[in-house]
């Protein structure tokens, strides 16, 4: 039996990301036509959208403006002259043969995402952005005739795409999944997009080669086509690097092609028919002069930007004092950002603030599958409740209970810990009486802790906490139980 | 730069159309062979006949022969134009209603339930 693990470390992946995103407009790139999703079929067409003969593009300064917005989020150089040109392929998706794209001469170049890599960050390289039109939609199921027929629905025909092209500098899924995560919140951020990979506002496909640890050249490599999720997008590469090392280490080639993700069966298909048209035959498109930017419109654009996740993180480490890994997850969403700050703003204690939107604010937000937009603990009333504990009124485990009335009930912590008569115990007569009690009733314990067997403490301030329905303020018992058993 | 491992970048351009490598090579050789109009018109989605193929190879061939005689023209210190006409039209990003369903369905071939309709396209 031959060791899979470590034929597999003798082999490095080498990867890079094409992802396209739906630029937030309110028109079509090329016409006036709604950029808007889930309407009914074909009701937001027009000439130009369907390529009727005799119909010309103008190109929408905003989709503009968006790109470059991207562009700048992503450290890119904005080129002052870009160029469409088309790409010809015929697909019944695709209204006038062609589809508009940048080739030659991309919007924006050479530019970078960060991710996080050990206590750091990573530089992925971006190699180029460029602006194009997206496909109508194809539906082959759900009808009585689907049999033997496809339906289209051009809605989505001239919809903004940018497309953002990496340099291979992905090395394992994990970082592909690092990379995605941090260049869709760079997009949500930025409002450039809204980022949504399984409503396909958010599209990846995936290069992927292997060669043998220590090579320079290239192996060959194969693309991933149909993923949406992040979680596909890394499983489908983990898979692909797997296929293509069996590949290899029976004795095989990888052949360069197109292949296909399905996602319940778990592995990537060959997408053969494909292959032969890989011959887009771009040209210039001559319906579009070529699109000229100025310095001061790329200054308005990068003014425009607000904070980005990696500036925030970073700012977040720095400021805040929480550890980086808390500031990668409280930064992934701009939501989220704003609700910690505003809460550690408010209570002056921004790590009480990180651990309660972590682990307790975003678990229940999962469990109960709702957006922050709707959780019932405002920062606001999340502050009373990081106040409350701060001054000692109630402990931090009776928090834990107050949080989950307040999200239940959506009152004020203050009024829960009123009504249920939480206030923590911090008369030291009362938690003295309580322990003097239990003190009495074991002689047994006290000996065992007399004896040097200093653990069973713990077991004193549990039956204290026990008594005192948690109440007892744990400090103060800690205290005065030692006292109470050393002296 | 980043032009070392560029293996993995979106598709780079070679020449405006895969044949025109061709006609970078000597005046005599013929620049578009039958190969070239078969792959062109599978392209295209065109069967040809044989008759049609050898014509349009020799038409193309004179098209190219035609182009070629503005190669002859002096254009030393003349920035290359791919566009007539002014740049910096753009359009404002203000929604208006396209065409009504019932006349976009009307106009095409086979329509059903507000869609277009196209043979099955995967199996
Ligand atoms: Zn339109």
């Amino acid at each position: 039996m031959r060791d899979w693990k470590a034929i597999r470390a003798r082999y490095e992946p080498v990867i890079g990301l094409e992802v396209h995103a739906q630029l937030k407009t309110a028109t079509k790139i090329f016409c006036a036509c709604p950029n808007r999703f889930g309407d009914e079929p074909n009701t937001h067409v027009c000439p130009v959208c369907l390529g009727l003969p005799g119909s010309l593009p103008v190109l929408s300064r905003q989709a503009v403006s968006l790109a470059m917005r991207a562009a700048l989020a992503t450290h890119c150089t904005i080129q002052t002259t870009s160029i469409f040109a088309r790409k010809n392929y015929f697909y019944p998706d695709l209204p006038k043969g062609y589809q508009i794209s940048q080739y030659e001469r991309p919007l924006a170049t050479e530019g970078y995402v960060e991710i996080p890599a050990n206590e750091g960050f990573r530089r992925i390289r971006v190699q180029r952005i460029h602006i194009e039109e997206d496909a109508g939609k194809l539906l082959h199921e759900g009808f009585a005739w689907s049999n033997d027929k496809s339906g289209i629905d051009f809605n989505r025909t001239g919809v903004p795409l940018i497309e953002i092209v990496t340099a291979p500098d992905i090395r394992t899924s994990e970082e592909a999944h690092e990379y995605l995560a941090a260049l869709r919140a760079t997009l949500v951020y930025a409002e450039v997009s809204d980022g949504n990979m399984e409503e396909g506002s958010l599209r990846c496909d995936a290069n992927v080669s292997v060669r043998r640890s220590g090579e320079a050249a290239l192996g060959t490599r194969t693309e991933i086509k149909n993923l949406n999720s992040i979680r596909n997008v890394a499983r489908a590469i983990e898979h692909e690097i797997s296929r293509q090392v069996a590949l290899i280490e029976s004795g095989g080639d990888v052949v360069q092609e197109t292949r296909l993700w399905n996602a319940d069966r778990g592995e990537t298909v060959s997408m053969r028919s494909k292959e032969e048209a890989h011959d887009y035959r771009y040209f210039p498109e001559p319906d579009l002069p070529p699109l000229l930017v100025d310095p001061e419109w790329i200054e308005s654009a990068r003014r425009s930007l607000p904070e980005l996740p990696s500036d925030r993180r970073r700012r977040f480490i720095e400021h805040y004092g929480i550890p980086a890994y808390d500031a990668g997850v409280l930064t992934l969403s701009r939501e989220v950002a704003d609700y910690f700050e505003e809460a550690a703003r408010a209570s002056g204690n921004p790590k009480a603030a990180s651990n309660w939107v972590m682990t307790d604010v975003l678990r229940k937000l999962k469990e109960d599958t709702r957006p922050l937009s709707a959780c019932p603990v405002s920062p606001g009333r999340l502050t009373e409740m990081i106040c409350l504990i701060d001054d000692g009124v109630i402990s931090g485990k009776i928090a834990k209970d107050v949080f989950e009335k307040m999200w239940s009930t959506g009152a004020p912590a203050g009024m829960i810990v009123e009504c249920e008569e939480l206030t923590q115990v911090t008369d030291a007569s009362a938690i003295e009486a309580v322990i003097a009690e239990i003190v009495g009733a074991h002689a047994d314990q006290v000996a065992v802790y007399r004896n040097g067997k200093k653990a069973a403490l713990g077991w004193f301030v549990g039956q204290v906490m026990r008594k005192t329905q948690g109440k007892a303020n744990p400090r103060l018992v800690n205290e005065l139980l030692r006292k109470a058993l050393d002296g | 730069m980043f032009g070392a491992d560029r293996v993995h970048a979106h598709e780079q351009p070679a020449g405006l159309f895969a044949s025109q490598e061709e006609t970078r090579y000597s005046n005599r050789m013929p620049r578009v062979t039958e190969e070239t109009v078969e792959h062109v018109a599978r392209l295209a989605r065109l069967s040809l006949s044989e008759e049609e193929r050898r014509v349009f190879t020799r038409q193309l061939e004179e098209i190219l022969d035609y182009a070629e005689s503005i190669q002859n023209l002096d254009t030393t210190g003349i920035d290359p134009m791919s566009h007539a006409g002014l740049p910096g039209v753009l359009r404002d990003d203000t929604p208006h209603d396209g065409l009504d369903q019932e006349s976009v369905l009307a106009v095409a071939p086979d329509a059903s339930e507000g869609l277009f309709r196209v043979p099955r396209i995967i199996q």
